[in-house]
């Protein structure tokens, strides 16, 4: 399965390229390689601790997490609030 | 209790008047809408866009209005939240709430959109004639939040 990659707020206009993970990646350590590869610009802000990681809804903090059976991958700035 | 987070506009007088409708057993319907303002004061017409992650977004809406629902004497809440493009003059956000009486209706409300301003998921933008900018929330916003934490 390849996961849809989703990029909210002010981080849509920097990741509008990357709209799928690449079939093969196991784990969001190696998804992050891979966007560092791809978009090297994209990849240091999403390495910021307040950008905050979603698998399929879920927000994760580890980068072991595996992403090989997920949907959809989403990337959260820090929120504005309603 | 109810949440919608909707790129639609919503009717205010047609979710006030179906919140309302029916209830014999509450005394106080209280309610707060939350408006788009024009930021540019004048110089220029903005619009606001407001981005949000559909299925989180609602579940973290219902997650605040469970936490408002353990408050002493509510009855029921509602939540409409607009997302996407909004003009000024538009609403944004209604919330309404029903008690048998109108402290813990007003009280709700509060709480509810205190929490809205800082835990809600969306992500604002501001665009106008000297461009986009996306906005946080402001230290007031966190200080109002925080102030419930020591109720």
């Amino acid at each position: 399965m390849v996961a849809r990659l989703l990029f909210l707020g002010r981080l849509r206009d920097q990741g509008a390229d990357l709209e799928m993970a690449p079939a093969g990646i196991e784990t969001l350590s190696e998804l992050r390689e891979w966007i560092a590869r791809e978009a090297p610009d994209v990849a240091s802000v999403l390495h910021s601790a307040r950008v905050r990681v979603a698998i399929d809804g879920e927000i994760v903090h580890d980068e072991n997490a595996p992403i090989a059976e997920a949907r959809e991958i989403a990337f959260l700035p820090p929120m504005s609030g309603g | 209790m109810s949440v919608s987070v909707q790129t639609a506009p919503f009717d205010v007088q047609a979710e006030t008047a179906a919140f309302c409708a029916g209830r014999t057993d509450v005394g106080a319907i209280a309610s707060f809408l939350g408006v788009c303002r024009d930021a540019t004061a004048g110089k220029g017409v903005s619009t606001l866009f407001l981005d949000y992650f559909p299925g989180f977004t609602e579940r973290a809406l219902e997650d605040i209005e469970a936490e408002a629902r353990a408050h002493v004497g509510v009855i029921e809440t509602r939540i409409v939240h607009r997302a996407g493009l909004i003009h000024p003059g538009e609403p944004i956000v209604i919330v309404l709430a029903a008690a048998a009486h109108r402290a813990p209706a007003l009280e709700v409300v509060a709480f509810i959109m205190d929490h809205l301003k800082t835990d809600a998921p969306f992500w604002k933008r501001e665009d106008g004639p000297h461009g986009a900018r996306w906005i946080e929330p402001l230290p007031s916003d966190h200080q109002a939040r925080a102030s419930w934490e020591k109720k």
